[in-house]
């Protein structure tokens, strides 16, 4: 497969890296030489110096020939016009980064079928996701995005004095509707309706939206609303994370150096708090009571910072703390300082793009701690039958389906609900059902076609 | 650079090696040679020997391959394919002496064709296809070979490309270094098949086409006669070689584009041009040389065209003895092998790029001398060099000379005269073969002193590998840790 990456800086080559040990064939493009160069010490790749956004220099780099074309430049403009552009050229499939939240029309942080460009990607708004579920999964049994982040599904365990102990399983309803598709338990995963008494040491399996998720959680674990956040940095992750937060969290407070983006970011958030002052002075975090928070995340644009207030929470006491990573290869140190987790453009970008691959189906596949089923994310491909629906699928029968999600958001996966084309279908299955629903699914896209 | 990884590595170049020797032990065992058939089995044997040995030394080796790493690898195997090509000879006896070995053993790798053998039609059959081979595979890279042939080394595989393919730009073909590498070969393989094909019509014996095909284009220059492509006395092979060498001379990157469809860029190609103009004034001043010679003017062209492309290729063939040829002619023919080939040829040489490079920047410096605030871009063809390539063609440039001097200084005081002392060490570092006086194209080079020998012999493999990439093993850089 061939894939031109226009843009070697930190998402670039790291995507670049991470498709050519995929045995892909990459085509690193850059206007600057020197990016290249140290590019090409590590990666075995082809490249061209030029402006990937002029006609010339795209056709030296064969986009025609693409599978899939990706501009991941610094600049929103330039990546939109290269993705499109390598269109007109003729290129199979084409990515562009586009990172200013506003440019988007729903919450979701992938974008399809803007100006003939296959997806547009928000790089903070996918690190905001990625920062979210981590701090979600540290209180979960288990936590993962599927669909594109609209899906998110949450194994959740129940302690004594959850709210929902003694419940019929498939009576429970939370600010979302009814996310609970599964109980664990003893390791078996069983249909809500066959749960009529819930008790200590059963595990829920949440699916539905990140943000009803979150919520859900919150509410069966009666945890709802009791926390405090901190966020230092208020730039584009800042200000969107604070926003999700509020709904879970008592109190979100964020630490910005530049005046003028406070005044703004106090108007743009009602209920968060807006401090001005530099989040890496001790003095200013000791005046916060930062030992009272919950959770800190570090989000300004430098790894130094980000770093240095990581440490300086986990020093002063705050429970968890977490912080973005724009350099390729930081990540593991953070996590050895002590860093409760870490999300990174470079990374983000290169998994989303990975899901975007021509794909047999199949999109993703992950165990579920001590059960005797696993998750996998289908996607349906072309449907000629409008008319299709949940109940058509006939999955096998050990399998069950737990969530669908479309460019929309997320559908609950009602017997009669209408399957568009291209939806993604999350399923539950035995590990030895694996081959027959993706089978299935396969058939499904070879009928219809 | 790290021991194991090079150990490692290496062990599976030497594996291709022994593989190699099994086709002259093929030949010597289906013509019933028993002794040649026992020399090129054992010496198989020693290899594999040696390569496991290798193997279990760098068992533990670490994942990734580094540009230190690889260059210790290229250098490494290059001084180890010296003595394990050399083992057939020595056990055979066809060259019962080390040094006249490894020498012949190290100029077939190189592609150099220099020899240490008087009476070379006296050789086994299984030899002279063994040093054609040596040729042949040396030529387009034993290295480019195994990073073709083995899967998966990763960003390793790039440095071990561009540590044996070194040139002044090296460009990839193709998004990645192992597609490259296949792609370079597969021309190579099909242009030895079709040069095979045209000799066997001209009437050569399929042994011979075979074995002349692989000097060919490796631009190596062993023949299996002792009179080399002269012996034949055949107007048609001549041309046909004539045509193969100057194939071979010129960048194998442009033919990949005329697969793709790209012909114009075969022609518009500055160093095509640069180099064919420069051949086009060496074989109109031979021609003149030689016309009142031999009368007949076609006759003359070819005999000028084949002398002239024979060193400018770096091939060393011939068909008539050029130091008979008028001084002029004798001193172009020595000027031309210091150019060689074009980059990216199995050509040797400082390349015709870099000559054309080196003339830019010259006629650059004379406008700087009018006019020192300018700024002057220095292009070849329609692209401008880049500073730092700049330097690296001055500094190798005069690296090359360095070393021309140097060892010709040591050719000197081992009894050379000089003008065969500078001929043998220019003829070496450029892969060409003979030389001039006591090393012409009628000599040989087993009166060398044995310490004479194996100094060209590194001369040839630094010439090979373009100095620069020998020389950094010998540096206490590579080694730190």
């Amino acid at each position: 497969m061939r894939v031109v990456i226009v843009g070697a800086g930190e998402v670039g080559s790291h995507l670049a890296r991470e498709l050519s040990t995929q045995r892909m064939e990459i085509v690193l493009v850059d206007k600057l030489s020197a990016a290249l160069s140290s590019a090409e010490e590590s990666i075995d790749a082809l490249t061209l110096a030029g402006d990937g956004a002029h006609w010339q220099v795209l056709q030296r780099a064969e986009v025609k020939r693409a599978d899939l074309v990706v501009a991941v430049t610094g600049s929103d403009e330039a990546n939109l016009v290269i993705a499109a552009l390598a269109r007109a050229e003729g290129a199979a499939r084409c990515v562009a980064r586009v990172d200013a939240a506003g440019f988007y029309r729903s919450l979701a942080s992938v974008e399809q079928g803007v100006l003939g460009i296959d997806s547009l990607l928000c790089a903070s708004r996918l690190v905001t996701l990625e920062l979210l579920r981590l701090m979600r999964a540290r209180r979960a049994n288990f936590l993962a995005f599927f669909g594109a982040n609209h899906i998110a599904a949450c194994l959740l365990l129940l302690h004594d004095g959850s709210s929902a102990l003694g419940q019929h399983a498939g009576s429970i309803r939370s600010a979302g509707g009814k996310l609970v598709r599964a109980v664990v338990r003893d390791g078996v995963l069983r249909p809500p309706e066959d749960i009529t008494r819930l008790e200590v040491g059963d595990r829920l399996l949440l699916v539905g939206g990140p943000t009803s998720v979150a919520i859900a959680q919150d509410q069966l674990q009666d945890t709802l609303k009791t926390r405090r956040a901190i966020l230092v940095g208020g730039g584009d992750v800042g200000s969107q994370l604070a926003r999700v937060l509020t709904e879970t969290e008592r109190r979100v407070e964020i630490i910005e150096q530049d005046g003028v983006r406070c005044e703004q970011l106090a108007q743009e958030l009602p209920g968060v708090h807006v401090i001005h002052g530099d989040g890496t002075s001790i003095a200013l975090l000791r005046d916060l009571q930062i030992q009272n928070a919950d959770c800190l995340l570090a989000v300004t644009k430098s790894d130094e910072a980000n770093l240095m207030v990581s440490l300086l929470a986990n020093n002063l006491g705050v429970q968890s703390s977490f912080a973005i990573v724009h350099r390729h290869g930081y990540s593991d140190v953070y996590e050895h300082l002590g860093v409760h987790g870490t999300a990174g453009p470079h990374e983000v970008i290169a998994r989303a793009v990975t899901s975007l691959l021509p794909n047999d189906g199949m999109l993703r596949r992950e165990r579920l701690p001590d059960c005797s089923h696993e998750l996998v994310e289908l996607s349906l491909g072309e449907l000629t039958d409008a008319r299709m629906t949940v109940s058509d699928l006939a999955l096998p029968p050990s399998c069950m389906l737990v969530g669908v999600s479309d460019g929309e958001g997320f559908h609950a996966p009602a017997p009669g609900f209408a399957l568009a084309p291209h939806s993604r279908l999350l399923v539950a299955e035995p590990a030895h059902a694996y081959r027959d629903v993706v089978k299935r699914v396969r058939e499904l896209g070879r009928a219809k076609r | 650079m790290n021991l194991r990884a090079v150990a490692w590595y290496s062990s599976s170049l030497l594996l291709l090696v022994a593989a190699m020797m099994m086709a002259p032990a093929i030949l010597a065992a289906a013509e019933g040679q028993a002794r040649s058939m026992q020399a090129y089995l054992g010496s198989a044997m020693l290899t594999t020997l040696t390569a496991v040995i290798l193997r279990r030394l760098g068992r533990a080796k670490p994942s990734v391959l580094h540009r230190k790493d690889a260059l210790g690898v290229v250098s490494f195997v290059w001084l180890l394919l010296g003595v394990f090509g050399a083992l057939p000879f020595l056990l055979e006896g066809s060259i019962p002496n080390v040094a006249g070995a490894v020498f012949e053993a190290v100029s077939g790798f190189t592609t150099t064709g220099a020899t240490v053998v008087a009476d070379v039609d006296g050789l086994s059959r299984a030899t002279n296809l063994w040093r054609c081979e040596m040729h042949w595979v040396g030529g387009m890279g034993i290295v480019v070979l195994f990073v073709a042939v083995f899967p998966q080394l990763g960003v390793g595989a790039k440095h071990l490309f561009k540590a044996e393919v070194a040139g002044p730009i090296t460009e990839g073909l193709r998004p990645r270094i192992k597609q490259t590498a296949l792609s370079l070969w597969w021309i190579y393989a099909a242009m030895t098949l079709v040069a095979t094909g045209c000799l066997i019509l001209a009437g050569m014996s399929t042994y011979d086409a075979v074995c002349h095909a692989f000097s060919t284009l490796g631009t190596g220059g062993f023949s299996t006669r002792s009179a080399s492509i002269g012996a034949y006395h055949s107007p048609a092979i001549d041309w046909i070689i004539i045509v193969f060498m100057l194939l071979s001379g010129l960048n194998f990157a442009l033919y990949y584009g005329v697969l793709r469809g790209e012909v114009r860029g075969l022609f518009n190609n500055y160093e095509v041009r640069f180099y064919v103009l420069v051949n086009v004034l060496v074989v109109a001043v031979i021609f003149v040389g030689i016309l009142p010679r031999h009368g007949d003017a076609l006759v003359a062209l070819r005999h000028s065209a084949f002398q002239t492309l024979a060193v400018t290729t770096t091939t060393g063939f011939m068909t008539e003895d050029y130091e008979t040829y008028p001084q002029l002619a004798r001193f172009l023919l020595f000027a031309c092998m210091f150019m060689g080939g074009c980059a990216g040829s199995t050509a040797g040489g400082l390349k015709a790029s870099r000559i054309y490079a080196l003339l830019r920047l010259a006629t650059r410096e004379l406008r700087l001398v009018m006019q020192p605030q300018e700024v002057v871009a220095v292009r070849l063809g329609r692209t401008a060099i880049p500073p730092g390539i700049e330097r690296t063609i001055l500094v190798y440039g005069a690296a090359y000379f360095l070393l021309f001097f140097a060892a010709s200084t040591v050719m000197v005081g081992l009894g050379l005269d000089i003008m065969s002392a500078m001929s043998a060490v220019v003829s070496c570092l450029s892969s060409v073969g003979p030389g001039f006086e006591q090393v012409g194209p009628m000599q040989n080079y087993g009166f060398v002193p044995a310490g004479g020998k194996l100094l060209l012999a590194f001369c040839m493999i630094a010439g090979r590998l373009e100095i620069f990439a020998l020389f950094a093993v010998f540096s206490p850089e590579c080694w730190r840790r």
